[in-house]
C-alpha cells in the first residue's frame, strides 16, 4: 500500500478519469454551493483539492441494514461527486471489498499501520454493548474494532442515524445495548451525517471539505455539518406557505391533500427535523418525501423511532418550543 | 399492481412565493453598478435563496435572454447565457444525470468557466504532440 504522500492528488485522479479542468471547477462550484460557502471560495477549493493527496478511508459497517451503503453506492450514474469518492483509497469495506476473512482484516490493519494519523474512518451502524457476540466481524466485536481502527485515525465520519445516534437498533427497548460512535470514541474529531439513510452527496461534500480545509466543517449541537443540517425541513419546504395560512390536509386523500396543503396535522416532523432533503432532494433530484405526499418522519434526528407515531401530529407545545438554532432559523412559526 | 385510477393527483404549488425575487433583483442591480464602476465581479448562489418554482420563473422572465449563449459539456451539461442585462450571466450546472447541481447569477464580462483553463491547454499540448508524432511516424 502506498503511503499517503505517494498517492496521486485528487486532481490527478480526476484527470485520469478524463475529467477536464472545467469539469473539476464545476465540481468545486457545486461543493461550495452545497457547503453554503461563498462562491468566492471556489478557487481556494480548487487549489486545495488539486494538491490534496488521495486519502485512505476505512469504512466499518456495524449493526446496520446496509441501507446507508446502498443509498450511497446506488445513488447516481457517474458524476464528479462519484469520481471524488472513487479517487479516495477505500482500503476496507467488508460489504463490497473483494478480499474476505483474514485477508480483509489484514488490509485494514495494514492501512492503520501505513497511514497512521492520516486516514479517515467511516462508520455506518450502531455498536452493541450489551453482549460482544451480538455483532462481530472476523471474531472481533464491533466495539473493539472501532476502538482499534479509530485510535490512529485523523477523523471519524458517522454515516446514518444508527452510527450517529444509535438509530433503530437503539430504539426502545434497545435489546443489544446499541450506542452511537460518539459514545465510544471521545478523543477524535467526529462528524455525524445522520439520516435513514443519509443524503449521499453530503458524504462526498464532507470528504471534499476535509481535503480542502484540513478539518471537518462547522457542525450543529448534534455534530452534523451546519451546511446541510442548519435549516429544518420546514424552513425550506415548498408547502410552507400553506402552513402559514393554516391550510392542513386532514387525510391522505382529502381535498387539502390533493391541493398540496401542509402535512403538519398528518404527522409531519419537518418543523423539528434538520436535514437538506428539501433542497438537495432524493432520487437524482426528483423529489423528497413531502413532495411525494408523505409527512417527514424525522429520520435524521436522535431517537426518531421513539418520538411518537409517524402519523401523530406534533403537539403545539412541541412545535412552538422547537429549539432555536445558532446561525439558523428553525424557531418554529412566527 | 397499482391501479392508476386510484392515484391521487397532488397539484404542484406553482403559484406560491417566498417573496425573495425583488430583493434579489436589487442585489443584482447593486452588483452591476459595482462592476461598472470598479470591475468587481459578483457571484450569487441561487441555491441558497429560498425560491418556489413560481419565483424562479419570475426571476428568469425578468432577466430574459441576451445575445450570448454557451453550452459546456464537462461532467454533464452546463448552460451559460448572458441575460438581456449585459454583464449579468445566468449559469446552470447539471450533473451527468441531467439533475440541476447548482444555479448562479454572475455579474462579470465573461464567466471564467467559459474560458479555456490553463491546465486543459497544457493537456492539449501533450495530446497534440502525441498525435502529431504518431502521424509523422506513419507518414515516414
Amino acid at each position: 500500500m502506498k503511503k499517503n504522500k505517494e498517492q496521486p492528488s485528487v486532481d490527478e485522479v480526476l484527470a485520469q478519469h478524463g475529467v477536464s479542468r472545467r469539469g473539476f471547477l464545476k465540481f468545486c462550484a457545486s461543493i461550495a454551493s452545497l457547503m453554503a460557502l461563498s462562491p468566492d471560495a471556489v478557487p481556494q477549493i480548487a487549489s486545495a483539492l488539486s494538491n490534496a493527496r488521495r486519502p485512505s478511508v476505512l469504512w466499518l459497517p456495524f449493526q446496520e441494514c446496509t441501507g446507508c451503503t446502498e443509498s450511497f453506492l446506488r445513488s447516481h450514474t457517474p458524476t464528479v461527486e462519484g469520481l471524488i469518492f472513487n479517487s479516495i483509497s477505500l482500503d476496507y469495506q467488508h460489504t463490497i471489498m473483494a478480499a474476505a476473512g483474514d485477508q480483509a482484516e489484514e488490509a485494514r490493519r495494514e492501512a492503520i499501520r501505513s497511514q497512521a494519523g492520516e486516514y479517515l474512518v467511516l462508520v455506518d451502524g450502531s455498536i452493541p454493548l450489551g453482549n460482544a457476540g451480538f455483532s462481530t466481524i472476523g471474531g472481533q466485536s464491533n466495539v473493539d474494532m472501532l476502538r482499534e481502527t479509530a485510535a490512529d485515525a485523523a477523523a471519524v465520519i458517522a454515516i446514518g442515524t444508527c452510527a450517529a445516534f444509535g438509530g433503530i437498533p437503539k430504539a426502545n427497548p434497545n435489546p443489544t445495548g446499541a450506542v452511537a460512535v460518539s459514545d465510544i470514541i471521545t478523543d477524535k474529531p467526529i462528524i455525524n451525517i445522520s439520516g435513514c439513510p443519509p443524503i449521499p452527496v453530503v458524504i462526498t461534500a464532507v470528504i471534499a471539505y476535509y481535503l480542502t480545509f484540513g478539518r471537518l466543517p462547522d457542525v450543529d449541537e448534534n455534530s452534523r455539518p451546519l451546511a446541510f443540517y442548519g435549516n429544518s425541513i420546514h424552513d425550506r419546504c415548498y408547502r410552507r406557505p400553506f402552513f402559514e395560512r393554516r391550510q392542513f390536509a386532514q387525510s391522505f386523500d382529502d381535498e387539502g391533500a390533493k391541493a398540496g396543503w401542509c402535512l403538519f396535522e398528518l404527522g409531519c416532523k419537518g418543523p423539528v427535523t434538520y436535514n437538506a432533503c428539501a433542497t438537495v432532494k432524493w432520487n437524482e433530484g426528483t423529489s423528497y418525501p413531502i413532495e411525494a405526499g408523505h409527512p417527514c418522519l424525522g429520520c435524521s434526528e436522535p431517537d426518531f423511532w421513539d418520538a411518537g407515531g409517524f402519523y401523530q401530529g406534533l403537539f403545539p407545545w412541541e412545535f412552538y418550543t422547537a429549539r432555536p438554532r445558532p446561525g439558523g432559523p428553525g424557531q418554529g412559526p412566527r | 399492481m397499482t391501479n392508476s385510477a386510484n392515484l391521487i393527483d397532488v397539484k404542484p404549488v406553482n403559484e406560491e412565493s417566498y417573496g425573495n425575487v425583488v430583493p434579489l433583483l436589487h442585489e443584482i442591480r447593486h452588483a452591476l453598478t459595482r462592476f461598472q464602476e470598479s470591475g468587481e465581479t459578483t457571484t450569487i448562489d441561487l441555491r441558497r435563496i429560498p425560491m418556489t418554482e413560481h419565483d424562479e420563473n419570475q426571476l428568469e422572465n425578468f432577466l430574459g435572454v441576451g445575445e450570448v449563449s454557451v453550452e459546456i459539456n464537462a461532467v454533464g451539461p452546463t448552460h451559460v447565457f448572458e441575460t438581456q442585462f449585459a454583464a449579468v450571466w445566468h449559469i446552470e450546472h447539471r450533473n451527468a444525470d441531467g439533475e440541476i447541481a447548482t444555479k448562479f447569477i454572475m455579474v462579470t464580462s465573461v464567466p471564467d468557466l467559459v474560458k479555456t483553463q490553463p491546465e486543459d491547454a497544457n493537456r492539449s499540448i501533450r495530446a497534440l504532440n502525441q498525435r502529431l508524432n504518431k502521424l509523422t511516424k506513419n507518414e515516414d
